[in-house]
């Protein structure tokens, strides 16, 4: 350990010496996500890339209490925390929040999701979307986007990878009528620490999706997580906007479009698309993805009330 | 002595009384027949402001169980009752909690597993966490459904043990029975059972990090602490119960119950709302000379090894009721009641018998079968089957299996 | 029989190598067992691949603690992780190096064969694919199985061109220690291989080197016990004149191994993993990454 560093970590709610890959972006929304929280806070996880890298017997970056139980429970596991809170009379010192990825969010664990969301619970779930199970072997999950290649959707000659799109989650968080939503990205820190403050002044149950790049399960080099990221957003394939009780829609504008294929030739997972005959159809696909975005979330409107750092 | 108060009551309302005497901090649970009235109970308890506690109607069982895993994790005390697909949906949950050792309580209010579906009591739910790492303590009848409650967070809570503790509750039969059962006074029950002091548990000031992986570093060493917890629950089970005895002047046993046992040469032995009807067997056939006696097993887990070989004595053969069935094997408790006299100073013969399965009707003809055929046994000097099934429908039955 | 293990990090194909090795020996007439050391390692972690060759089928199944050969494919790993660990006292090593592996930590004296892969492996591939020119050196030296039954297993698992460059970058490494390669004798060192960086927080369960907590709870910020800069292969160097302490590395390193101590960026070198974010993301290039060298 360097020295004139060392002290520091003791006020550090995520240290270094857990064990992600080199480049990964759910750990870099994980410290973005702890610089709003503070350390009056618990954090919930469940079963996944963020819990196996940290929480390996004896070894632990978290600064902060940490539970895990299962994979498919997080949000029941934080209801029952927000409830002994309140029973502690800590309800309103103490945040709770989730930080979990999407298999464990959009598929196994979204019936514990929709009961915390429905009961209102004040719990803040926040959602790392690396796009697949990673902590598996990268297989794909409902959050998987079209056309990517995972090792159950893989890409082969009569396939073109996950012919589904993904599953809005957000919407579906919305149509709980909870007090705040929102998506964002690790390319975005500021934004995404700016959003988690809010969901966490706010009572009741709130969702916020975080798009994190995974250097494994994509296939790019680990330098590039974040402009990876940064692409995500500016094709408009990942919106960046929060919806709460005072104001329907705000967006992150999209003044210059960046057009989908340059987001996806440099990624293995789409790499199909690009070398066999006949694929432009897919690409067509997903680029028609990206431009209803454009007008469902008014991402091209002028506007700029949103900082743009 | 604490006097309490004797009133005819519900089975389910008798555990919801003794819940809310225990003041539990969060409870939370999913409908399933035959639970439904306990949690009912408690939640119309709630919403009259006679309990305090956080009540948390679940998305499911799977849910409810997690929402105490994080509530218990948070350092309070916490509840939930359910049955069969119920409690088998929390399984995972369970098996989580025993070995991060927190110490939720539950009722398992026994009921057959589907297929086929049915609401008729047997021990196949509960027992499906036989090797999950908790306590299981089985009751037969509405006092002692009671008064285990109180017992069980108690040992639960205990620094030594800190286990998940589930008593078991014969569904309808108990669950849905009226009789007298004494309640007692809510001082009385604080002064026996002190608030949960937890040991370890998630508070900002000294941040914990619950639910690390490990391999084969140290998994062997966390399920050995795990079984010694059990193993120790063993003597807490007993003092609790004793304490209780001098508190409120109930005992039902501590890890087993004996009845005329002494010089019996044929000895019963059962778990949960059978009990009651053998004790009369018992007394019936005792009057009529025949020399029978029988254990109640309280505590299947731990399980009761050393009283066990200590009750049987000398006993010629053993009959051993079974309401769970290991498929392909033989009784569940039978295995273990063979286990535990295995190496006994006089072996008896063990007969097991599957009887009570899905509610099916155990009365006085079918326990004085059951003492001619351990009779019958113990002429012949061996058991013919290692699994017999008692008032079996052969009839029925398609050919191939006559 | 033959006992070897195969020292890696996450994602560098030990695994892969130590497959290949028993499908090669298969084809020569032997019999074969590979497999992994389980678990969730993530890439770039010290990973384990264990392989067993005899005449008749392998029947054992446990890690190989007492190798006849160990295979280095990482040149950073011996300082941290005890690759010799039960070594026989006539077993071998081969390590990727182009140096001599006498400066490194070593537990036990042994013949270590320092073969150039990455160098074969970047002349083939232009990338840093090490294993098929370990197992040529390997098959050169103890001639367990052939070269050719190597370079077969390779195409067949990679059919095309790259099945045909495994196949060369085999041969080179193989060619290497023909043309006359020996091994450098190495000497026990003082210091231990892999030693941990002493824990003296509180004394306190679910801490490393204290007795287990009986909930498997762990306290927190141990991980500052668990270094991971071994895990590096390029390290970044700040430019101290470029940087003007903005802090948009620190932000962005996935691994809090980087922070703005007045106004200037500092790496601790003792966790960061090379990841390239930092030099990446700084708009005033004041971030370079530079290969490590053992
Ligand atoms: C009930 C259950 N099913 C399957 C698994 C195996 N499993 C563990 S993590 C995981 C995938 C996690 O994916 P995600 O939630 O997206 O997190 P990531 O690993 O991508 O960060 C799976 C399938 C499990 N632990 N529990
Ligand atoms: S697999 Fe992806 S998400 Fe998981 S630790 Fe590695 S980089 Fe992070
Ligand atoms: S290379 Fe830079 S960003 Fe990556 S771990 Fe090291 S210091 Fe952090
Ligand atoms: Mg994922």
């Amino acid at each position: 350990m360097d020295e004139s560093i060392i002290s520091k970590y003791d006020e550090m709610l995520f240290t270094p010496g857990h064990r992600a890959c080199p480049g990964c972006g759910a750990s870099i929304a994980v410290r973005a996500i702890l610089e709003a929280t503070g350390p009056d806070v618990i954090v919930v996880s469940p079963t996944g890339c963020v819990e196996t890298f940290t929480a390996q017997y004896p070894y632990s970056p978290w600064g902060v209490p940490w539970l895990h139980v299962l994979f498919e429970n997080a949000a029941a596991v934080a209801s029952g925390v927000e409830a002994a809170l309140k029973k502690r009379g800590l309800a309103d010192k103490v945040k709770v929040i989730v930080i979990g990825g999407d298999g464990g969010t959009h598929d196994i664990g979204l019936g514990a999701l929709s009961g915390m969301m429905e009961r209102g619970h004040n719990v803040t779930y926040i959602c790392y979307d690396n796009e697949a199970y990673m902590n598996t072997g990268v297989q794909r999950s409902s959050a998987t986007p079209m056309g990517a290649s995972t090792m159950t959707s893989p890409a082969g000659t009569l396939a073109w990878g996950k012919e589904q799109p993904k599953k809005n989650l957000p919407a579906i968080a919305l149509a709980h009528g909870i007090p705040y939503v929102a998506t964002a990205s690790i390319a975005f820190p500021k934004d995404l620490t700016r959003k988690v403050k809010q969901a966490l002044a706010i009572k009741g149950p709130k969702y916020i999706e975080v798009h994190s790049p995974c250097p494994i399960g994509w296939g790019f080099d680990a330098a590039q997580t974040i402009e990876i990221a940064r692409l995500a957003v500016q094709t408009g394939l990942v919106p960046l906007y929060e919806v709460s009780e005072d104001q329907p829609l705000q967006v992150r504008k999209l003044p210059k479009r960046v057009p989908v294929v340059e987001y996806l030739r440099l990624q293995r997972r789409f790499r199909h698309l690009f070398e066999a005959e006949g694929r432009q159809a897919y690409l067509n696909l997903i680029q028609a993805i990206a431009d209803e975005n454009v007008i469902r979330y008014k991402l091209g409107e002028q506007n700029s009330e949103i900082d743009q750092n | 002595m604490a006097h309490g108060k004797l009133s005819v009551m519900e089975g389910s309302m008798a555990i919801a009384q003794a819940i809310k005497a225990c003041r539990p901090d969060v409870v939370s649970a999913y409908p399933i027949t035959p639970q439904t009235h306990i949690i009912e109970s408690l939640a119309q308890m709630v919403a009259n402001g006679e309990l305090d506690a956080e009540y948390i109607r679940a998305d499911s069982e799977f849910s409810a169980a997690s929402i105490l895993a994080g509530a218990s994790a948070t350092g309070v005390r916490a509840y939930t009752a359910s049955s069969s697909q119920g409690l088998l949906l929390m399984t995972e949950v369970i098996y989580y909690l025993a070995r991060t050792r927190l110490p939720v309580v539950f009722t398992g209010a026994n009921r057959q597993v589907t297929a086929p579906i049915g609401l008729q009591p047997d021990h196949q739910d509960t027992m499906s966490f036989r090797d999950a790492g908790i306590i299981e303590l089985y009751v037969e009848d509405v006092q002692e459904a009671y008064d285990t409650h109180l017992q069980a967070f108690k040992i639960a809570e205990d620094h030594d043990v800190l286990l998940p503790v589930m008593v078991c509750v014969d569904g309808f039969v108990l669950t849905h029975v009226y009789e007298p059962v004494k309640t007692f006074e809510q001082a009385d029950v604080d002064a026996f059972l002190p608030p949960y002091d937890p040991a370890h548990y998630m508070t900002p000031e000294k941040p914990m990090v619950f639910g690390s992986g490990t391999d084969d570093l140290n998994t062997m060493e966390f399920h050995y602490m795990n079984h010694q917890a059990v193993l120790r629950a063993r003597d807490k089970i007993e003092a609790v119960a004793r304490e209780y005895e001098a508190m409120f002047g109930h005992y039902h046993g501590g890890l087993i119950d004996t009845y005329a046992t002494e010089d019996a040469e044929v000895i019963l032995v059962a778990m949960g709302s059978v009990i009651g009807t053998l004790r009369e067997a018992v007394d019936i056939l005792r009057g009529e000379g025949v020399k029978v006696g029988l254990i109640k097993v309280r505590s299947f887990r731990p399980f009761p090894t050393e009283a066990l070989k200590q009750a049987v004595g000398r006993a010629g053969a053993v009959a051993v009721f079974d309401r769970a069935l290991s498929f392909g094997f033989q009784g569940v408790l039978a295995t273990d009641v063979k286990t535990a006299l295995y190496d006994a100073p006089h072996r008896p013969l063990v007969l097991g018998l599957m009887a009570g399965f899905g509610g099916r009707e155990v009365n006085l003809d079918t326990v004085r079968e059951i003492v001619q055929r351990a009779r019958r046994a113990l002429d012949a000097g061996r058991v013919p089957h290692e699994a017999e099934f008692i008032g079996l429908k052969t009839e029925t039955l398609p050919q191939v299996f006559v | 029989m033959k006992e070897i293990r195969l020292h890696g990090r996450g994602g560098q194909g030990a695994v892969l190598a130590a497959e290949l090795m028993v499908v090669a020996a298969f084809e020569d007439g032997k019999y074969g067992q590979a497999f992994p050391a389980f678990g969730g390692e993530r890439r770039g972690a010290p990973v384990q691949a264990f392989v067993r060759l005899d005449a008749r089928p392998v029947r054992v199944r446990y890690r190989v603690n007492q190798p006849d050969h160990v295979i280095i494919l990482d040149r950073m790993l011996p300082n941290t992780v005890d690759v010799l660990s039960g070594l026989k006292p006539d077993g071998l090593a081969f390590m990727d190096s182009e140096k001599s592996p006498a400066t490194l930590l070593w537990s036990v004296d042994a013949p270590v064969y320092a073969v150039p892969a990455t160098r074969i492996a970047l002349e083939v591939f232009g990338q840093p694919f090490v294993n098929p020119a370990m197992l040529g050196a390997w098959a050169a030296v103890t001639r367990e199985v052939s070269l050719e039954a190597i370079q077969r297993a390779y195409q067949h698992r990679f059919p095309g061109s790259l099945g045909e460059k495994n196949s060369r970058a085999a041969q080179k490494g193989y060619d290497f220690i023909r043309a006359g390669a020996t091994p450098v004798q190495v000497k026990k060192s003082e210091q231990t291989p892999g030693g941990v960086i002493k824990w003296n927080r509180e004394e306190v369960a679910g801490v490393p080197g204290q007795p287990l907590h009986f909930a498997s709870v762990v306290a927190a910020r141990t991980s500052l016990a668990y270094p991971t800069g071994s895990w590096r292969y390029s390290r970044p160097v700040v430019d101290p004149a470029a940087c003007n302490g903005c802090g948009v590395c620190e932000t962005f390193c996935p691994d809090s191994s980087l922070m703005i101590v007045d106004k200037q960026a500092i790496v601790d070198y003792g966790f960061c993993k090379g990841c390239g974010i930092c030099a990446e993301e700084c708009a005033r290039n004041a971030i370079q990454m530079v290969i490590e060298e053992a």
